[in-house]
Protein backbone atom coordinates (compact mmCIF):
# COMPACT_ATOMS: atom_id res chain seq x y z
CA UNK A 1 0.00 0.00 0.00
CA UNK A 2 2.68 2.61 0.77
CA UNK A 3 4.45 1.36 -1.98
CA UNK A 4 1.95 2.14 -4.32
CA UNK A 5 1.35 5.59 -2.50
CA UNK A 6 4.78 6.74 -3.08
CA UNK A 7 4.56 5.21 -6.82
CA UNK A 8 1.94 7.71 -6.89
CA UNK A 9 3.99 10.66 -5.68
CA UNK A 10 6.96 9.82 -8.58
CA UNK A 11 4.26 9.84 -11.09
CA UNK A 12 2.36 13.11 -9.88
CA UNK A 13 5.44 15.09 -11.21
CA UNK A 14 5.92 13.24 -14.19
CA UNK A 15 2.10 13.68 -15.40
CA UNK A 16 2.59 17.43 -14.67
CA UNK A 17 6.16 17.58 -16.94
CA UNK A 18 4.21 16.01 -19.66
CA UNK A 19 1.54 18.23 -19.12
CA UNK A 20 3.88 21.48 -19.29
CA UNK A 21 5.28 20.17 -22.23
CA UNK A 22 2.09 19.49 -24.22
CA UNK A 23 0.92 23.06 -23.19
CA UNK A 24 3.76 24.62 -24.03
CA UNK A 25 3.35 23.27 -28.05
CA UNK A 26 0.50 26.11 -28.75
CA UNK A 27 3.00 28.51 -27.89
CA UNK A 28 5.44 27.49 -29.96
CA UNK A 29 3.40 27.18 -33.26
CA UNK A 30 1.74 30.70 -31.99
CA UNK A 31 5.33 31.48 -32.14
CA UNK A 32 6.37 30.36 -35.95
CA UNK A 33 2.75 32.29 -37.12
CA UNK A 34 4.28 35.65 -35.36
CA UNK A 35 0.89 35.98 -33.35
CA UNK A 36 1.89 36.12 -29.76
CA UNK A 37 6.03 36.02 -29.34
CA UNK A 38 6.93 39.95 -29.01
CA UNK A 39 9.56 38.71 -26.38
CA UNK A 40 11.70 37.16 -29.24
CA UNK A 41 13.73 40.29 -29.77
CA UNK A 42 17.02 41.08 -29.39
CA UNK A 43 18.15 42.68 -26.52
CA UNK A 44 21.37 44.36 -25.08
CA UNK A 45 22.40 43.77 -21.27
CA UNK A 46 22.70 47.00 -19.26
CA UNK A 47 25.68 47.43 -17.42
CA UNK A 48 25.57 46.89 -13.92
CA UNK A 49 25.12 50.13 -11.99
CA UNK A 50 26.16 48.81 -8.20
CA UNK A 51 28.89 46.19 -7.94
CA UNK A 52 30.65 45.13 -4.45
CA UNK A 53 33.71 44.58 -2.99
CA UNK A 54 34.22 44.18 0.48
CA UNK A 55 30.66 43.50 2.16
CA UNK A 56 30.67 43.93 6.15
CA UNK A 57 26.93 42.99 7.38
CA UNK A 58 24.61 41.93 10.09
CA UNK A 59 21.53 40.63 10.40
CA UNK A 60 18.88 38.78 12.07
CA UNK A 61 16.88 34.84 10.82
CA UNK A 62 14.71 33.10 12.41
CA UNK A 63 14.83 29.08 12.19
CA UNK A 64 11.27 28.06 12.49
CA UNK A 65 11.32 24.01 11.77
CA UNK A 66 12.04 23.08 15.66
CA UNK A 67 9.28 21.59 17.34
CA UNK A 68 10.08 22.66 20.48
CA UNK A 69 11.98 25.83 20.03
CA UNK A 70 11.58 28.63 17.61
CA UNK A 71 15.11 30.34 17.08
CA UNK A 72 16.09 33.75 16.24
CA UNK A 73 19.58 34.42 15.64
CA UNK A 74 21.65 37.57 15.36
CA UNK A 75 24.19 37.46 12.18
CA UNK A 76 27.61 38.88 10.98
CA UNK A 77 28.92 38.66 7.75
CA UNK A 78 32.10 38.91 5.80
CA UNK A 79 31.89 38.65 2.14
CA UNK A 80 34.83 39.09 -0.14
CA UNK A 81 32.95 39.95 -3.86
CA UNK A 82 35.77 38.42 -5.91
CA UNK A 83 34.13 39.53 -8.98
CA UNK A 84 30.42 40.10 -10.28
CA UNK A 85 30.06 36.07 -10.02
CA UNK A 86 32.01 34.83 -7.16
CA UNK A 87 32.65 35.95 -3.75
CA UNK A 88 33.46 33.95 -0.62
CA UNK A 89 31.29 34.30 2.76
CA UNK A 90 32.49 33.62 6.04
CA UNK A 91 29.41 33.98 8.40
CA UNK A 92 28.55 33.36 12.25
CA UNK A 93 25.22 32.98 13.51
CA UNK A 94 24.67 33.34 16.94
CA UNK A 95 20.80 32.05 18.69
CA UNK A 96 21.81 31.33 21.81
CA UNK A 97 19.05 33.32 24.71
CA UNK A 98 16.94 33.72 21.44
CA UNK A 99 14.74 31.00 21.33
CA UNK A 100 11.41 30.72 21.70
CA UNK A 101 9.52 28.09 23.48
CA UNK A 102 6.78 26.88 21.25
CA UNK A 103 4.60 25.20 23.67
CA UNK A 104 4.91 21.29 22.91
CA UNK A 105 6.67 20.49 26.26
CA UNK A 106 4.14 21.89 27.99
CA UNK A 107 1.74 20.74 25.87
CA UNK A 108 2.78 16.77 26.31
CA UNK A 109 3.09 17.24 29.96
CA UNK A 110 -0.36 18.26 30.58
CA UNK A 111 -2.24 16.45 27.99
CA UNK A 112 -0.39 12.31 28.67
CA UNK A 113 2.11 13.15 31.26
CA UNK A 114 4.82 12.96 29.29
CA UNK A 115 8.31 15.08 30.02
CA UNK A 116 10.65 15.16 26.92
CA UNK A 117 14.19 14.46 27.87
CA UNK A 118 16.14 15.28 24.12
CA UNK A 119 15.28 18.88 23.20
CA UNK A 120 18.28 20.21 21.97
CA UNK A 121 18.85 24.11 21.15
CA UNK A 122 21.22 25.67 18.65
CA UNK A 123 23.69 27.90 20.20
CA UNK A 124 25.28 29.32 17.16
CA UNK A 125 27.01 28.60 13.54
CA UNK A 126 30.06 29.16 12.24
CA UNK A 127 30.45 28.82 8.73
CA UNK A 128 32.34 30.00 5.62
CA UNK A 129 30.44 29.86 1.78
CA UNK A 130 30.86 29.87 -1.83
CA UNK A 131 28.45 33.08 -2.93
CA UNK A 132 27.77 32.65 -6.49
CA UNK A 133 25.73 35.20 -8.51
CA UNK A 134 24.64 34.47 -11.81
CA UNK A 135 21.96 36.56 -11.32
CA UNK A 136 21.75 40.18 -11.42
CA UNK A 137 18.97 42.61 -12.68
CA UNK A 138 16.41 45.79 -11.61
CA UNK A 139 12.29 45.75 -10.58
CA UNK A 140 9.87 48.04 -10.55
CA UNK A 141 8.42 48.55 -7.31
CA UNK A 142 4.18 49.39 -7.95
CA UNK A 143 4.96 50.60 -11.54
CA UNK A 144 6.81 53.15 -10.05
CA UNK A 145 10.17 52.95 -8.29
CA UNK A 146 12.98 51.08 -10.30
CA UNK A 147 15.29 48.35 -7.87
CA UNK A 148 18.08 47.02 -8.53
CA UNK A 149 18.97 43.47 -7.19
CA UNK A 150 20.95 40.49 -7.45
CA UNK A 151 20.30 36.65 -6.76
CA UNK A 152 23.30 34.82 -5.32
CA UNK A 153 23.53 30.90 -4.67
CA UNK A 154 25.31 29.42 -0.92
CA UNK A 155 27.59 26.66 -0.53
CA UNK A 156 29.34 26.03 2.34
CA UNK A 157 31.09 24.10 5.11
CA UNK A 158 31.06 24.89 9.06
CA UNK A 159 30.63 23.75 12.48
CA UNK A 160 27.14 23.55 14.70
CA UNK A 161 27.27 24.14 18.24
CA UNK A 162 23.93 22.11 19.57
CA UNK A 163 23.22 22.29 23.55
CA UNK A 164 27.25 21.06 24.62
CA UNK A 165 29.04 20.03 21.34
CA UNK A 166 30.10 21.08 17.53
CA UNK A 167 29.11 19.13 14.92
CA UNK A 168 30.03 19.26 11.25
CA UNK A 169 27.64 20.64 8.85
CA UNK A 170 27.07 21.66 5.23
CA UNK A 171 25.00 24.32 4.31
CA UNK A 172 23.02 25.76 1.00
CA UNK A 173 21.31 28.72 0.61
CA UNK A 174 19.50 31.19 -2.15
CA UNK A 175 18.95 34.79 -1.53
CA UNK A 176 18.27 38.27 -3.31
CA UNK A 177 20.04 41.11 -2.24
CA UNK A 178 18.22 44.53 -2.85
CA UNK A 179 20.47 47.75 -3.62
CA UNK A 180 20.40 50.90 -1.79
CA UNK A 181 22.81 52.85 -2.74
CA UNK A 182 26.58 52.48 -4.17
CA UNK A 183 27.10 50.95 -0.25
CA UNK A 184 24.36 49.94 1.65
CA UNK A 185 22.29 46.92 0.26
CA UNK A 186 19.54 44.33 1.85
CA UNK A 187 20.18 40.45 1.70
CA UNK A 188 16.89 38.63 1.93
CA UNK A 189 17.75 35.15 1.94
CA UNK A 190 17.02 31.37 2.94
CA UNK A 191 19.99 29.02 4.38
CA UNK A 192 19.33 25.24 5.05
CA UNK A 193 22.06 22.95 7.47
CA UNK A 194 22.51 19.69 7.13
CA UNK A 195 24.54 18.80 10.01
CA UNK A 196 25.41 14.99 11.61
CA UNK A 197 24.32 14.95 15.16
CA UNK A 198 24.31 11.79 17.80
CA UNK A 199 20.80 10.85 16.56
CA UNK A 200 21.70 10.80 12.79
CA UNK A 201 21.27 13.71 10.53
CA UNK A 202 19.23 16.61 11.30
CA UNK A 203 18.87 19.76 9.40
CA UNK A 204 18.28 23.57 10.12
CA UNK A 205 16.13 26.11 7.96
CA UNK A 206 16.96 29.62 8.70
CA UNK A 207 15.10 32.74 6.77
CA UNK A 208 16.93 35.94 7.43
CA UNK A 209 17.53 39.37 6.58
CA UNK A 210 20.84 41.29 6.27
CA UNK A 211 22.02 44.63 6.10
CA UNK A 212 25.07 44.96 4.49
CA UNK A 213 27.45 47.85 3.95
CA UNK A 214 29.95 47.57 0.76
CA UNK A 215 33.26 48.49 2.08
CA UNK A 216 35.66 50.21 -0.49
CA UNK A 217 33.04 50.77 -3.36
CA UNK A 218 34.60 52.95 -4.70
CA UNK A 219 37.34 50.42 -5.93
CA UNK A 220 35.18 49.03 -8.19
CA UNK A 221 33.71 51.87 -10.02
CA UNK A 222 31.19 51.35 -12.61
CA UNK A 223 32.65 50.90 -15.83
CA UNK A 224 31.78 54.67 -17.88
CA UNK A 225 28.99 54.25 -20.44
CA UNK A 226 31.20 54.35 -23.47
CA UNK A 227 32.31 50.76 -22.49
CA UNK A 228 28.84 50.07 -21.63
CA UNK A 229 28.11 50.16 -25.50
CA UNK A 230 31.42 48.07 -26.40
CA UNK A 231 30.30 45.05 -23.33
CA UNK A 232 27.07 45.05 -24.44
CA UNK A 233 26.50 41.72 -26.18
CA UNK A 234 23.14 39.93 -27.99
CA UNK A 235 21.43 37.55 -26.05
CA UNK A 236 18.62 35.91 -25.95
CA UNK A 237 15.30 36.66 -23.76
CA UNK B 1 51.81 66.98 -56.44
CA UNK B 2 48.56 65.81 -55.63
CA UNK B 3 46.87 69.17 -55.25
CA UNK B 4 47.82 70.19 -58.58
CA UNK B 5 46.49 66.69 -60.03
CA UNK B 6 43.54 66.95 -57.89
CA UNK B 7 42.26 70.77 -59.06
CA UNK B 8 43.01 69.57 -62.70
CA UNK B 9 40.57 67.12 -62.17
CA UNK B 10 37.76 69.67 -60.92
CA UNK B 11 38.31 72.13 -63.39
CA UNK B 12 37.68 68.83 -66.24
CA UNK B 13 35.05 67.72 -64.56
CA UNK B 14 33.15 71.05 -64.84
CA UNK B 15 32.41 71.16 -67.72
CA UNK B 16 31.34 67.68 -67.85
CA UNK B 17 28.57 68.53 -65.04
CA UNK B 18 27.68 71.46 -67.06
CA UNK B 19 27.09 69.76 -70.37
CA UNK B 20 24.91 67.34 -68.37
CA UNK B 21 22.66 70.28 -66.79
CA UNK B 22 19.78 71.18 -69.26
CA UNK B 23 21.00 74.57 -71.30
CA UNK B 24 18.99 77.50 -69.44
CA UNK B 25 17.26 80.19 -71.28
CA UNK B 26 20.25 82.63 -72.68
CA UNK B 27 17.95 85.64 -71.73
CA UNK B 28 17.20 84.39 -67.87
CA UNK B 29 20.32 84.95 -65.31
CA UNK B 30 20.93 81.72 -64.03
CA UNK B 31 20.03 80.72 -60.46
CA UNK B 32 23.01 80.37 -58.24
CA UNK B 33 21.66 77.56 -55.75
CA UNK B 34 23.57 76.18 -52.94
CA UNK B 35 23.65 72.70 -53.33
CA UNK B 36 21.49 70.91 -51.03
CA UNK B 37 23.36 68.65 -48.23
CA UNK B 38 23.76 65.38 -49.03
CA UNK B 39 21.25 62.87 -48.04
CA UNK B 40 19.29 66.01 -46.45
CA UNK B 41 16.10 64.76 -47.56
CA UNK B 42 16.86 61.29 -45.88
CA UNK B 43 17.78 62.94 -42.82
CA UNK B 44 14.36 64.95 -43.08
CA UNK B 45 12.48 61.60 -43.39
CA UNK B 46 14.41 60.07 -40.17
CA UNK B 47 13.74 62.36 -38.39
CA UNK B 48 9.66 62.86 -39.24
CA UNK B 49 10.05 59.00 -38.60
CA UNK B 50 11.80 59.61 -35.33
CA UNK B 51 9.40 61.88 -34.49
CA UNK B 52 6.39 59.41 -34.96
CA UNK B 53 8.04 56.76 -32.86
CA UNK B 54 8.67 59.07 -30.36
CA UNK B 55 5.09 59.67 -30.27
CA UNK B 56 3.91 56.29 -30.17
CA UNK B 57 5.95 55.51 -27.30
CA UNK B 58 4.46 58.62 -25.39
CA UNK B 59 1.21 57.43 -26.11
CA UNK B 60 2.33 53.78 -24.80
CA UNK B 61 3.77 55.09 -21.50
CA UNK B 62 0.49 57.07 -21.32
CA UNK B 63 -0.82 53.61 -20.82
CA UNK B 64 1.14 53.30 -17.41
CA UNK B 65 -0.85 55.75 -15.70
CA UNK B 66 1.38 56.21 -12.85
CA UNK B 67 4.73 58.03 -13.83
CA UNK B 68 8.21 56.97 -11.99
CA UNK B 69 10.20 59.07 -10.76
CA UNK B 70 12.82 57.52 -13.49
CA UNK B 71 11.51 57.85 -16.23
CA UNK B 72 9.24 55.95 -18.19
CA UNK B 73 8.84 52.20 -16.84
CA UNK B 74 9.52 49.39 -19.73
CA UNK B 75 5.48 47.85 -20.08
CA UNK B 76 5.74 44.35 -18.83
CA UNK B 77 6.91 41.61 -20.82
CA UNK B 78 4.63 38.81 -19.14
CA UNK B 79 1.26 39.24 -17.91
CA UNK B 80 -1.95 37.46 -17.22
CA UNK B 81 -5.84 37.93 -16.64
CA UNK B 82 -6.42 34.27 -15.96
CA UNK B 83 -4.30 32.12 -14.25
CA UNK B 84 -4.64 28.18 -13.19
CA UNK B 85 -1.84 26.63 -10.87
CA UNK B 86 -1.22 22.92 -10.03
CA UNK B 87 1.36 21.51 -7.65
CA UNK B 88 3.26 20.58 -4.58
CA UNK B 89 2.65 21.80 -1.14
CA UNK B 90 4.54 21.19 1.86
CA UNK B 91 3.20 21.61 5.70
CA UNK B 92 5.83 21.61 8.00
CA UNK B 93 5.21 22.92 11.07
CA UNK B 94 3.10 20.52 12.92
CA UNK B 95 5.16 18.96 15.26
CA UNK B 96 3.24 15.18 15.26
CA UNK B 97 2.87 14.87 11.49
CA UNK B 98 4.23 16.56 8.09
CA UNK B 99 2.28 16.90 5.29
CA UNK B 100 3.18 16.43 1.70
CA UNK B 101 0.55 17.44 -0.61
CA UNK B 102 -0.75 18.70 -4.24
CA UNK B 103 -2.75 21.70 -4.58
CA UNK B 104 -4.59 23.20 -7.25
CA UNK B 105 -5.64 27.38 -7.61
CA UNK B 106 -7.44 29.73 -9.95
CA UNK B 107 -6.55 33.68 -9.73
CA UNK B 108 -8.12 35.82 -11.63
CA UNK B 109 -5.82 39.10 -12.32
CA UNK B 110 -7.07 42.57 -12.37
CA UNK B 111 -4.74 44.66 -13.00
CA UNK B 112 -0.45 44.87 -12.73
CA UNK B 113 -0.98 45.31 -9.09
CA UNK B 114 -4.15 43.12 -8.01
CA UNK B 115 -5.46 39.92 -8.49
CA UNK B 116 -7.60 37.55 -6.40
CA UNK B 117 -6.91 33.96 -6.07
CA UNK B 118 -10.41 32.35 -6.33
CA UNK B 119 -9.54 29.03 -4.72
CA UNK B 120 -6.76 27.33 -3.61
CA UNK B 121 -7.52 23.75 -2.74
CA UNK B 122 -5.36 21.38 -1.90
CA UNK B 123 -5.14 17.82 -0.26
CA UNK B 124 -1.97 16.46 2.05
CA UNK B 125 -0.87 13.57 2.54
CA UNK B 126 0.40 13.15 6.15
CA UNK B 127 3.86 11.43 7.36
CA UNK B 128 4.15 10.67 11.23
CA UNK B 129 7.04 12.21 12.95
CA UNK B 130 9.32 10.46 15.67
CA UNK B 131 7.85 12.36 18.22
CA UNK B 132 4.19 10.92 17.45
CA UNK B 133 5.70 7.69 16.79
CA UNK B 134 6.96 7.16 20.37
CA UNK B 135 4.22 9.13 21.51
CA UNK B 136 1.61 6.25 20.74
CA UNK B 137 3.72 3.61 21.21
CA UNK B 138 5.39 4.60 24.29
CA UNK B 139 2.89 6.27 26.58
CA UNK B 140 -0.32 3.75 27.13
CA UNK B 141 -2.25 7.20 27.53
CA UNK B 142 -2.09 8.37 24.06
CA UNK B 143 -4.43 7.68 20.87
CA UNK B 144 -3.54 7.91 17.73
CA UNK B 145 -7.15 9.95 17.62
CA UNK B 146 -5.73 13.12 19.24
CA UNK B 147 -3.48 14.03 16.70
CA UNK B 148 -5.78 16.02 14.03
CA UNK B 149 -3.52 17.36 11.31
CA UNK B 150 -4.62 19.28 7.71
CA UNK B 151 -6.04 16.90 4.78
CA UNK B 152 -7.76 19.28 2.76
CA UNK B 153 -7.51 23.15 2.76
CA UNK B 154 -9.13 25.97 0.72
CA UNK B 155 -7.95 29.91 0.51
CA UNK B 156 -9.49 32.22 -1.25
CA UNK B 157 -7.33 35.52 -1.34
CA UNK B 158 -6.37 38.87 -2.51
CA UNK B 159 -2.83 38.96 -4.17
CA UNK B 160 -0.83 42.05 -4.05
CA UNK B 161 2.06 41.79 -7.28
CA UNK B 162 4.44 44.38 -5.39
CA UNK B 163 7.50 43.70 -7.48
CA UNK B 164 7.96 42.89 -10.99
CA UNK B 165 11.55 42.85 -12.93
CA UNK B 166 13.90 41.53 -14.70
CA UNK B 167 17.20 39.44 -14.21
CA UNK B 168 20.27 38.38 -16.31
CA UNK B 169 21.24 35.05 -16.13
CA UNK B 170 25.67 35.29 -16.31
CA UNK B 171 24.89 38.37 -18.62
CA UNK B 172 23.20 35.97 -21.32
CA UNK B 173 19.67 35.36 -20.86
CA UNK B 174 16.89 37.97 -19.18
CA UNK B 175 14.42 36.13 -17.16
CA UNK B 176 11.21 37.84 -15.92
CA UNK B 177 9.62 37.39 -12.65
CA UNK B 178 7.64 38.71 -9.99
CA UNK B 179 7.27 38.92 -6.36
CA UNK B 180 4.03 39.29 -4.42
CA UNK B 181 2.29 39.44 -1.23
CA UNK B 182 -1.24 37.54 -0.68
CA UNK B 183 -3.89 37.66 2.17
CA UNK B 184 -7.28 36.21 3.03
CA UNK B 185 -9.39 33.47 4.72
CA UNK B 186 -8.71 30.01 4.83
CA UNK B 187 -11.29 26.54 5.24
CA UNK B 188 -9.33 23.79 6.80
CA UNK B 189 -10.30 20.52 7.18
CA UNK B 190 -8.48 18.20 10.01
CA UNK B 191 -8.87 14.64 10.33
CA UNK B 192 -6.16 12.49 12.42
CA UNK B 193 -5.94 9.71 9.68
CA UNK B 194 -5.28 10.48 6.01
CA UNK B 195 -7.53 9.74 3.60
CA UNK B 196 -6.58 6.40 2.09
CA UNK B 197 -7.44 5.25 6.13
CA UNK B 198 -11.23 6.03 5.26
CA UNK B 199 -11.67 7.14 9.24
CA UNK B 200 -13.59 10.69 9.52
CA UNK B 201 -14.48 9.90 13.38
CA UNK B 202 -12.83 13.13 14.46
CA UNK B 203 -12.57 15.42 11.75
CA UNK B 204 -12.29 19.28 12.19
CA UNK B 205 -14.16 21.94 9.91
CA UNK B 206 -11.95 25.07 10.58
CA UNK B 207 -11.74 28.35 9.29
CA UNK B 208 -9.07 30.89 9.70
CA UNK B 209 -7.06 33.72 8.46
CA UNK B 210 -3.79 33.12 5.75
CA UNK B 211 -1.01 35.69 4.63
CA UNK B 212 2.11 35.28 2.90
CA UNK B 213 4.26 36.04 0.17
CA UNK B 214 5.75 34.56 -3.27
CA UNK B 215 7.69 34.77 -6.26
CA UNK B 216 7.16 33.65 -9.87
CA UNK B 217 9.30 33.21 -12.73
CA UNK B 218 8.35 33.22 -15.84
CA UNK B 219 9.45 30.48 -18.38
CA UNK B 220 7.29 32.29 -21.66
CA UNK B 221 4.01 33.77 -21.65
CA UNK B 222 2.04 31.38 -20.87
CA UNK B 223 3.79 29.14 -18.58
CA UNK B 224 5.79 29.91 -15.00
CA UNK B 225 6.86 28.61 -11.73
CA UNK B 226 5.72 29.18 -8.59
CA UNK B 227 6.72 29.27 -5.27
CA UNK B 228 4.82 30.32 -2.20
CA UNK B 229 5.42 30.28 1.38
CA UNK B 230 1.71 31.41 3.74
CA UNK B 231 1.10 30.80 6.87
CA UNK B 232 -2.49 29.96 7.68
CA UNK B 233 -3.89 30.72 11.56
CA UNK B 234 -6.78 28.85 12.29
CA UNK B 235 -9.06 30.60 14.58
CA UNK B 236 -12.20 28.41 14.68
CA UNK B 237 -14.01 24.86 14.37
CA UNK B 238 -17.48 25.22 13.14
CA UNK B 239 -18.05 21.09 14.29
CA UNK B 240 -16.70 21.59 17.78
CA UNK B 241 -17.54 25.20 18.07
CA UNK B 242 -14.05 26.18 20.01
CA UNK B 243 -11.40 28.19 19.09
CA UNK B 244 -7.99 26.17 18.51
CA UNK B 245 -5.82 29.02 17.18
CA UNK B 246 -3.80 27.00 15.66
CA UNK B 247 -0.62 27.36 13.20
CA UNK B 248 -0.25 26.32 9.81
CA UNK B 249 2.60 26.93 7.12
CA UNK B 250 2.60 26.16 3.80
CA UNK B 251 5.56 25.54 1.16
CA UNK B 252 4.48 25.40 -2.28
CA UNK B 253 5.68 25.16 -5.56
CA UNK B 254 3.60 25.64 -8.38
CA UNK B 255 3.38 25.41 -12.35
CA UNK B 256 1.10 27.68 -13.50
CA UNK B 257 -0.74 28.24 -16.47
CA UNK B 258 -1.63 32.42 -17.74
CA UNK B 259 -4.23 33.02 -20.84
Amino acid sequence: MRRSRRRLMLIVPILCGCLWAVGSLPARAAEAEGEVMDYGKVYAIQYRAYRMNHEFSVGMTFLPMDAFYKFFAGTFHYVLHFDDLWAWENHFSFAKYLDVDTGLTKELNNRWHVSPTDTPKIDYVLDTNLMLKPLYGKMVLFDRWVIYSESYFLLGLGAIHVTSAFFPTVDVGAGIRVFLSDTLSLRFEVRDYVYLEEKGVENALSLGVVFCYNGFAEDRKVVPEEEVESTAREVKP
Amino acid sequence: MMWRLGLALLLFALPVRAADEPVPDEKEEPKVEAPPPAGAESNKDVAIKEEEIEDEEAGKIEDVKEKSIYGPIQQRLFDQVHELELGWAYLPLDPYVKGYGVQLAYTYHFNHRLAWEMFRIGWSYNVDTKLKDKLITQASNVSPDEFPAVLFWGNSDLVLKLLYGKQTFLNRTVIHFEIFAVGGVSLVFRNPYNIFDMDFQNPRLEIGLNAGFGFRIWFNPTWSVRMDLRDTVILFCFNRADFPIKNSALLGLTLALGF
